[in-house]
């Protein structure tokens, strides 16, 4: 079973994807910010990195970049999320690591093939 | 009337003399005016004084050498304006023409009299003319105001100690004295009262450029205003769109996730509710969007990110896009043509939402029939007819024009039946694709909306 780990501040979008990535046979942990998601990175050891970029004090990109430059975290993709289509979001979550980028609210079946797609062995 | 008459004259004159003053003097008023008395003076000046030597020879008062050189020494103010026209050379010029001027008056004192003179008055005119002509700083008014009185004390210096001047009747010069200070009279007369008009004039000028100077600053502090306004507007929408999105996407995330245990439970009435629910929440995101987008464009905070890219491969995913918005009974059919290049540089995204907007807000106008699109390749651009087509065939105009929510947009959502966003948000969006949307007539008298947008090539390089 593949593990998911979504770092999202918003309480509802969190159980609201934890369900629903759970329904379709994932194991999903959460952190509420960026420090508990690079923690929880290293701890749980994810298969892929679901990261909201609007976190508050430290936002979703200097975790990605904390992620990577952690040896022991650095191979562990991670897909930004996003509430706009921005293309200079785009641009800076490429910039920063992320191996892909989705737009809220969150198309389950085009995130499940992105999914899939980045946690090929 | 006399006014308008006395301003035409004044002003065909003022024409006249400005024939023969350089261009690069003329942009500067107080040096222009200078110019133009010195124009005056020269052009007007040789008919008055010559009036003197002519009325000696005509008179039989004198007609030896002393008239001729007289004469042309007068003659010669003539040669001024056709120079200073060829060689711009205005302060060198205005400088011999004063010594010019000296020469004449002493030499017709010389000639004719001495300090008895009836030519001395004439004297008066040099220091009017070197302040006349001259700036009130400067070295070489200095140097000629000096040179004047030195010349003049020299002449009556020399008048004071016996100098042996040439014989003249002066009985007969007494008409001759006369006519001289009438001409001096006329002179000063026509002198100062061209000075005091164009004096006016360029008061006047002055007060008008300060005027539009005022005028030019009170429209750029209002433009910075309003374009402040318009920035903390898109700021704030901005900031709007964030907070109503944040619940909205638990609304359809949630409903979107029950509609799911629904299907799999086949509770088909509790599907059906859910779906209405997921589906206000999709539209009301959708508008949210759109209302972001407008507010986006009108404050100039989204850039162009330009790509040369297929039109075809391009056209399939907008129309995917495009078919789920379009409610049934209507339906989209596309045709294209490719006479042209299939490829474009534009932004694609820009340009796929004029074309989605665009489709939403004309298959929004009416409840049936079809939107029928003819998308056709031309070189430099990427043409579309967009036809309404009622259920009997028949082609239906959609009124598609900025006026349309300049003036009425309040009013668009309600009498244009929902479409008023979509057509506004195409209108901005083929604008900032230096594009255009126009309501037309086809060359089978269809009536159409025509969407063009430009290879943009020749934007990017004149904007580099």
């Amino acid at each position: 079973m593949k593990t998911i780990l979504i770092v999202e501040d918003n309480e509802m979008n969190r159980d609201m994807l934890t369900r629903r990535l759970e329904r379709k046979g994932y194991a999903v942990v959460s952190a509420v910010d960026g420090p508990q998601g690079i923690e929880l990175a290293a701890s749980a050891m994810p298969d892929i990195v679901l990261m909201d970029v609007a976190l508050g004090e430290m936002d979703g990109w200097e975790a990605t970049t904390a992620i990577h430059a952690n040896p022991a975290t650095a191979h562990i993709p991670v897909i930004a999320l996003t509430a706009h289509a921005l293309e200079s979001d785009r641009q800076k979550s490429i910039e920063v690591g992320c191996v892909d980028f989705e737009t809220k609210p969150i198309a389950l079946p085009q995130l499940l093939e992105k999914i899939e797609q980045h946690t090929q062995h | 009337m006399n006014g308008t008459a006395d301003r035409q004259r004044s002003f065909s004159l003022s024409r006249f003399l400005d024939y023969f003053i350089p261009a690069e003097i003329q942009v500067r008023p107080e040096a222009h005016l200078r110019a133009r008395m010195f124009m005056l003076s020269h052009v007007f000046g040789p008919i008055l004084g010559n009036t003197l030597p002519l009325y000696m020879v005509v008179m039989n008062i004198c007609r030896d050498n002393r008239v001729t050189v007289f004469f042309f020494s007068i003659l010669l103010f003539w040669a001024y304006p056709f120079v200073l026209r060829k060689t711009g050379r205005y302060q060198l010029l205005a400088f011999l023409s004063v010594q010019n001027l000296i020469f004449c008056v002493l030499w017709a004192c010389y000639a004719f009299g001495g300090t008895q003179s009836p030519f001395l008055p004439w004297i008066l005119i040099f220091p009017l003319l070197a302040f006349l002509y001259l700036p009130p700083v400067g070295w070489v008014r200095n140097v000629l105001l000096a040179q004047i009185f030195g010349s003049v004390a020299a002449f009556l210096t020399l008048d004071a100690t016996g100098y042996p001047f040439p014989h003249i009747d002066l009985d007969g010069m007494q008409t001759i004295g006369m006519i001289s200070m009438g001409s001096v009279a006329l002179y000063f007369a026509m002198m100062s009262l061209y000075f005091a008009k164009m004096f006016q004039e360029q008061r006047e000028f002055t007060r008008e450029i300060n005027s539009l100077v005022s005028t030019s600053d009170n429209l750029r502090n209002l433009t910075t205003a309003a374009n402040q306004a318009s920035a903390a507007k898109a700021d704030f929408v901005a900031g709007m769109s964030h907070e109503l999105r944040t619940p909205l996407n638990a609304i359809i995330g949630y409903s979107q996730m029950l509609l799911e245990e629904a299907h799999e439970e086949e509770n088909d009435e509790m599907a059906k509710d859910l779906g209405y629910v997921h589906k206000a929440g999709s539209d009301l995101l959708r508008l949210i969007d759109d209302i972001l987008d407008y507010s986006r464009i009108e404050a100039g905070k989204m850039p162009l990110n330009p790509a040369r890219d297929c039109i075809t491969k391009n056209l399939e995913a907008w129309v995917a896009k495009v078919e789920p918005l379009v409610k049934a009974p209507r339906s989209v059919s596309i045709r294209e043509y490719q006479p042209g290049e299939n490829w474009l540089l534009t932004d694609w995204s820009a340009a796929e939402s004029t074309f989605r907007h665009l489709l939403a807000g004309i298959a929004g106008y009416h409840n049936d029939g079809t939107v029928e699109v003819e998308v056709i390749h031309v070189n430099g651009a990427l043409l579309m007819n967009i036809h309404d087509v009622g259920p009997a065939g028949e082609a239906r105009a959609v009124p598609v024009s900025q006026e349309m929510f300049e003036h009425d947009g309040d009013a668009s959502s309600s009498k244009y039946g929902g479409t008023g966003i979509e057509l506004a948000l195409a209108l901005k969006f083929a604008a900032m694709l230096k594009g255009s949307i126009e309501a037309i007539v086809t060359t089978d008298g269809r009536p159409a909306t025509q969407l063009i947008l430009p290879d943009l090539s020749n934007q990017l390089k004149k904007a580099a």
